[in-house]
């Protein structure tokens, strides 16, 4: 008896879409990039109930005839490759012939479709793969596609979709993508009846990110202006200034000849090349298009066509860190760290103060002139290269890596001549680098210290480098932490308040978690659309960053997936402080410095800095005696 | 060029020319003065672009000419030298000697041609203003302006004209502070500056009733004391409508002496600071200023006698931001009226309006 069966064409397509269709954001992924790849100037995206009931896609392209209509939801049905040539010069975003197939085969599909020079229009109807009614009707020029019920008859799929909000974050989020990497077409996004982006497709980038972001971030980003051979390569786009990289990657879209891609490879180049201006677990918001010659990338990687694989990796990768790279240097950056620790005040016979107040203020001055109306008028009159004149601010390695008070405490004498009080309690600590702790719990011996950075701490056939920076930071973090934890939670009122917008995926998270924001001492209420008025900031450790703190808070609600996660929310919050709650006094004491040693020896303390950086590797004795051959 | 002229007045001027220069700006240019012979005086300027300040002063011409002076390192040197006549000459190839009688130093200037240009300001119909009262005015607003770019527009300070009285407003989202001072005018203006810029502006000028003129055009505002003209863009945009968020009514309010009053405060401060958070938190009750702070080193209590009109109360402060606001203040006493512990606080004098600071509590969860 034979066992083996050719499936037939429903399973077939049913299989497939587990590929294609994740998700309902993955239907509208690809009937929207098949509407740009007919050619429209416009496109409206509608959904109801998180994509899993509804799903509309209209625009005005050149629409399908009707037998093109009927063919387009059959397998490996395409109008845009004829042969395994044309897939080394894919110019289209679709290309395999079998999104529709798959959509079709788990959901209710109803295509309405009408060709520019035709009189009338089609309509079909098909539920899982099967026609269910197919006619001519009046209709406007164009295409739209409805979807509804999705996984309607594979119940099982259905189990792996996430509520109705997880669903509706994920499409506003892929929409947002959509929207920034097609400024020429006008998207209209409307959820459960409401609009929640219009965007004009007049082609300026810039009104793109308006509509997704608000007027807010104009000021905070920099074009990318066209750089490189439009033949082999080319970039363009925006960069986000420090200030407003986020705790994750949620502000960054990468596309590829207008193709919405994901890239571990774009996204090491970029954040290479922001490297010195952020702090190690933040990451840049940028938009940047690649224009790339077809032939020089793969985009058959994957079902999804998210990924693609460029042919020439380094080349690539070394040409958007350089350029970046040029971009960053020549502007002037708003130092996103250290800007609260300074606040002036001069009281009447205060004349001294005034002198103090010198740093700040022009940092202050310089990043106010950013704006794009101030730049092209100076004092002078002139209008000159707004590269050239603006680039005024500090050197950029200088303001973001404020690493002063961590050096302070057991610098080397010879470092630090001039300082005396240091040198008192270095000597104190050289006497008692020899020194042994021995109690129940450990038993280990300083060596000494290396580089005048790491302690070398020798404990039983173990041998320990303690970077000192990393402790020093650790400790104050676990300090503050304690502090704050023994402390009611501060608001401090704010008038005016701040406004702040937020995207439709940021706001969805926004009213999930407002209770969590109220628990850590945020006021906010919606002052309609996607603003919100921040009337009241949480104060940690005599720090508040009203914007800050409230996109930081954001990132990790969005990022703690598995529901919110208070205790992580009001760690970040008192990293976000710590920097600037560091005071010249705060240097370490010895005391401190053993007793961190002793947390460290008895594994009370997380063994990274607060910023994820290891605060102490290991050498085991047998490794050591590995790398000099002693033993196998 | 050569010239000759007393080290000391020299000195000052540079110093003065220093104050519009940013130091590692990008345009190396930017990092010098430019120094002219002008109409048998002699002319410093010094900008980053912003802000423009040219200083004049008296100085034996012997020769016209202009160069373009590293800044720092010139205005070190003749820092340093003695109060006697300096001798300054500059050789075609803009090599500077500066000669007394027992130094001799020489340094490379930059040609002036690339010197930027400070913008022209005509100088029609000005504004009159003391000296004196224009930097107390500064001094005590300053400090309340926006030092954040949440809000550009809040990193200057409104100055505006109405008709006899001037007034400086600056907010930075959690104080206002508001001056207002009186001179014949009869004029209607209102500008943003720069707060950097006024704060140079009121390090500049003298403590003496001499007047300083301002003008404004659409972009640009300059300070003109004769000697000394400062010349600043403004910033453009919408201030917040003040007068709208300074509440009109009360339901408490207290008056005490300032002296008291700051000193309580910032003892109880210190165990704030402790902790990091600089909480304070007053008690109104009968004609008691009640102040409490703690921290884990300790507890702190403080009393400080008021009179009290309206309802008793509890309301907390950053002490920082009230310590600020009292500094200002200067009168012996003052006003401080109260709505509720979760609305904006008013500092009034005791009588008159030439001043009015609002501060906004903090609320704490216990
Ligand atoms: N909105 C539309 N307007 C005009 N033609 C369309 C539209 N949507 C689909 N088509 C036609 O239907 C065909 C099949 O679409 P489908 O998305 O299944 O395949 P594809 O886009 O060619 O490739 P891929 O599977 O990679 O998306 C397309 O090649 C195109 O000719
Ligand atoms: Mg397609």
């Amino acid at each position: 008896m034979s066992r083996i069966l050719i499936l037939d064409d429903n399973t077939i397509n049913q299989i497939a879409a587990g590929e294609v269709v994740e998700r309902p954001a993955s239907i509208i992924k690809e009937l929207v990039e098949n509407s740009i790849d007919a050619l429209c100037t416009s496109i409206t995206i509608e959904i109801e109930d998180g994509g899993l009931r509804y799903i509309r896609v209209t625009d005005n392209g050149i629409g399908m005839s009707h037998g093109d209509a009927l063919k387009s939801l059959e397998r490996h049905a395409t109008s845009k490759i004829v042969s395994s040539n044309d897939l080394n010069n894919i110019v289209t975003l679709g290309f395999r012939g079998e999104a529709l197939a798959s959509i079709a085969a788990v959901t209710k599909m109803e295509i309405i479709t009408r060709e520019k020079d035709s009189i009338s229009g089609s309509q079909i109807i098909n539920h899982g793969g099967d026609l269910v009614s197919n006619k001519e009707i009046g209709c406007p020029e164009g295409t739209t596609i409805i979807v509804r019920d999705l996984f309607f008859n594979v119940p099982a799929r259905l189990k792996f979709v996430k509520s109705f909000r997880a669903e509706t974050a994920h499409i506003s989020r892929l929409v947002e993508k959509l929207i920034l990497g097609n400024p020429k077409i006008s998207f209209r996004y409307i959820n459960n009846g409401r609009i929640v982006y219009y965007s004009p497709g007049d082609g300026q980038l810039k009104n793109s990110i308006f509509s997704v972001y608000g007027r807010d971030i104009i000021d905070h980003i920099l074009p990318v202006h066209p750089i490189g051979d439009s033949r082999s390569i080319s970039l363009s786009g925006f960069l986000g200034k420090p200030a407003i990289a986020r705790k994750n990657r949620i502000g960054q879209s990468f596309f590829v000849n207008h193709r919405f891609i994901k890239s571990g490879l774009i996204e090491a180049s970029i954040e290479s090349a922001y490297k010195t201006y952020l702090t190690a677990n933040l990451f840049p918001w940028v938009i940047l298009n690649i224009n790339i010659a077809p032939n020089k990338i793969d985009v058959n990687i994957h079902p999804a066509k998210t990924e693609i694989r460029f042919k020439d990796e380094k080349a690539v990768s070394e040409f958007i860190r350089q350029q970046i790279g040029s971009v960053l240097a020549g502007t002037p950056y708003i130092p996103a760290l250290g800007k609260d620790s300074f606040k002036p005040h001069i009281g009447k016979n205060d004349k001294d103060q005034c002198d103090d107040m010198e740093e700040g203020y022009q940092v202050e001055a310089f990043s106010s002139i950013s704006s794009e109306e101030s730049i092209t008028d100076d004092v002078t009159g002139q209008s000159a290269d707004p590269k050239k004149e603006v680039g005024k601010a500090e050197s950029p390695s200088k303001i973001f890596l404020e690493e002063e008070p961590t050096k302070a405490y057991i610098a080397s004498p010879i470092e630090d001549p001039e300082n005396g009080i240091n040198r008192a309690k270095e000597t104190e600590f050289e006497l008692r680098d020899s020194y042994q702790k021995e109690n129940a719990t450990s038993h280990y011996k300083v060596i000494g210290r290396i580089f005048t950075t790491y302690i070398i701490v020798e404990r039983d056939s173990e041998c320990f480098l303690i970077d000192q920076h990393a402790a020093h930071e650790r400790i104050l973090f676990e300090k503050y932490k304690n502090m704050f934890s023994n402390q009611a939670i501060i608001t401090q009122r704010l008038l005016p308040p701040i406004i702040v917008e937020v995207t439709h995926g940021e706001q969805l998270i926004l009213n999930e978690s407002m209770n969590l924001f109220q628990s850590l001492g945020f006021e906010i209420d919606s002052f309609g659309g996607r603003t919100y008025a921040i009337r009241g900031t949480p104060v940690v450790l005599g720090v508040s960053n009203p914007k800050a703190f409230f996109h930081g808070l954001l990132d990790d609600v969005d990022s703690f997936t598995q529901g919110s996660n208070y205790e992580l929310m009001i760690e970040d919050i008192i990293r976000m402080s710590c920097k600037k709650a560091v005071k010249a006094g705060d240097i370490l004491t010895n005391a401190e410095v053993y007793a961190l040693l002793d947390a460290l020896m008895e594994d009370r303390i997380p063994l990274t800095c607060p910023h994820g950086r290891p605060i102490m590797i290991s050498l085991t004795k047998t490794e050591l005696e590995k790398m000099f051959k002693r033993i196998q | 060029m050569k010239f000759t002229c007393f080290q000391k007045k020299l000195s000052d001027s540079i110093i003065i020319a220093q104050k519009a220069i940013t130091p590692r700006t990008t345009l190396p240019i930017l990092e010098g003065i430019l120094m002219t012979t002008y109409k048998g005086v002699l002319k410093l300027v010094g900008t980053d672009l912003n802000l423009g300040i040219e200083c004049f002063l008296e100085a034996n011409i012997i020769e016209e000419g202009a160069v373009v002076v590293p800044s720092r390192i010139f205005g070190d040197i003749i820092r340093k030298m003695p109060n006697s006549m300096i001798e300054v000459e500059v050789d075609s190839n803009y090599r500077i000697s500066i000669k007394t009688e027992n130094s001799h130093f020489t340094i490379q200037g930059v040609k002036p041609d690339e010197y930027p240009e400070l913008k022209y300001v005509e100088e029609r119909d000005p504004i009159e203003i003391q000296q004196n009262l224009l930097k107390e005015m500064i001094q005590n607003t300053i400090f309340a302006v926006a030092t954040d770019e949440t809000r550009p527009i809040l990193t200057g300070a409104l100055f505006e004209v109405k008709e006899d009285n001037i007034n400086i407003v600056c907010l930075d989202g959690y104080r206002l502070a508001l001056k207002r001072g009186m001179v014949a005018n009869n004029k209607n203006i209102s500008v943003i500056i720069p707060g950097k810029t006024l704060s140079e502006v009121s390090r500049i000028i003298d403590n003496s009733d001499d007047k300083i003129s301002i003008t404004v055009d659409e972009k640009h505002v300059l300070f003109d004391m004769g000697y000394i003209r400062i010349v600043s863009r403004l910033l453009v945009g919408e201030f917040l409508n003040y007068t709208q968020i300074i509440p009109q009514e009360h339901k408490t309010r207290i008056r005490a002496d300032i002296g008291t009053l700051y000193d309580a405060i910032e003892r109880a401060s210190l165990l704030a600071r402790e902790g990091k958070n600089n909480l304070i938190k007053l008690t109104l009750k009968e004609d008691r200023l009640i102040i409490n702070s703690n921290s884990e080193v300790g507890a702190a209590h403080e009393e400080v006698p008021i009179t009290l009109e309206g309802n008793e109360m509890t309301i907390a402060f950053n002490s920082r931001y009230f310590m600020d606001i009292l500094k200002a203040v200067g009168d012996e006493e003052v006003c401080i009226d109260f709505t509720t512990n979760v609305s904006p606080c008013v500092f009034r004098p005791e009588d008159g309006d030439n001043f009015t600071y609002l501060l906004l509590p903090v609320r704490t969860s216990v």
